[in-house]
């Protein structure tokens, strides 16, 4: 009861600060305490070095045949789509699969998805540390064998959620992948924005 | 004689109801260039008055194709091997993001966009079907 009232609340209040604005993902409150994992380039970086940044956060792994490729697409439509806003946003990718996604292969992943380099960072780190980051996001994942056949070897089931977390950190706003349509996402984005406020 | 003349259609109906298969807007998810794994979509149309199965796929560009689909339980995205799928007569299934697919495993070349890809689908029914789709980045 608690819960639901909580939920009621977030959403009650979204709505009271964005003017009625009927949003596209699921409002969400959740402060999401700071962690360290290796970009894309082997260096560490923070969850807080991103503070100030709207973050879009994904988890997934480059082996990833269709979820993934799917998601960061609208990813990458969603960019597009925040016009003069996307310089305040940045995107997160994580990896569920850190054993075989080293960040030599995290980059050429994301610069598919981002060619300048600037909007995407990929993060990947050792398997215990990933565990923890996921299960703060509530983000699941688990290894699927695949029969006959060691080149592939194995699949990742994972949560394909899009999380938005604004500039100090709060988690805001969970897209479901039913939500996946790049226009309405951008439209919450901007609208967290204006709400929120930029630095 | 009515009664014979309704077997014999029975007959002649079963001897001559055949599948038609029809493949429309294949393509090929273009994916970074180290990614070892894509998929291929399409419409699969059946405009013929009998079902039939593809049961198989054939390609050069990977070590193993597979039909799969993607399936959402509770949030968790899965993928779920499929031996064969089943064309209705005067119906389509749709291959698509998120749904049934033609998993390409273990690439052996990446893909450029725009570069057609041939594959071989192989129904129960109708035999070989050869087809060219295109790799777009959709």
């Amino acid at each position: 009861m608690k819960r639901v009232v909580g939920i009621l609340a977030v959403f009650l209040l979204l709505s009271y600060l964005s003017h009625g604005y009927q949003f596209y993902g699921y409002p969400y409150i959740q402060k999401i305490k700071n962690f360290t994992l290796i970009n894309q380039d082997g260096k560490e970086v923070s969850f807080s070095d991103f503070r100030g940044k709207y973050l879009l956060v994904f988890f997934g792994y480059t082996f990833c045949p269709d979820v993934c490729p799917t998601s960061m697409l609208r990813i990458k439509e969603t960019l597009d789509y925040l016009g003069s806003y996307k310089k305040y946003v940045h995107v997160l990718f994580i990896s569920v699969d850190p054993e075989r996604d080293t960040p030599e292969l995290l980059k050429r992943f994301i610069s598919f998805y981002d060619p300048s380099g600037k909007y995407i960072t990929g993060l990947t780190g050792k398997p215990e540390e990933i565990k923890k980051v996921a299960k703060m996001f509530k983000a699941y994942y688990e290894k699927v064998p695949i029969k006959d056949n060691p080149e592939v070897g194995y699949l990742v089931d994972h949560t394909a959620f899009i999380y938005l977390i604004d500039k100090k950190g709060i988690l805001r706003i969970i897209f479901r992948p039913a939500n996946d349509d790049p226009k309405r996402i951008a439209q919450d984005i901007i609208q967290v924005i204006k709400i929120f406020g930029v630095e | 004689m009515g009664k014979i003349f309704t077997v014999l259609l029975v007959i002649v109906g079963f001897v001559y109801a055949k599948p038609e298969i029809v493949i429309e807007d294949p393509w090929v998810r273009a994916v970074p260039p180290t990614a070892k794994n894509t998929a291929l979509f399409m419409v699969i149309k059946n405009v013929g008055d009998d079902p039939d199965t593809l049961i198989g796929v054939k390609t050069d560009i990977s070590k193993m194709v597979s039909i799969h689909k993607t399936v959402n339980q509770n949030g968790v995205m899965k993928m779920v091997h499929v031996d064969k799928l089943t064309i209705p007569p005067n119906s389509k299934v749709e291959l698509k993001p998120g749904g049934f697919h033609i998993m390409i495993m273990g690439l052996k070349r990446g893909l450029k966009i725009g570069e057609n890809v041939k594959f071989t689908l192989i129904f129960e029914k109708s035999g070989r079907i050869i087809l060219e789709a295109p790799v777009k980045m959709k």
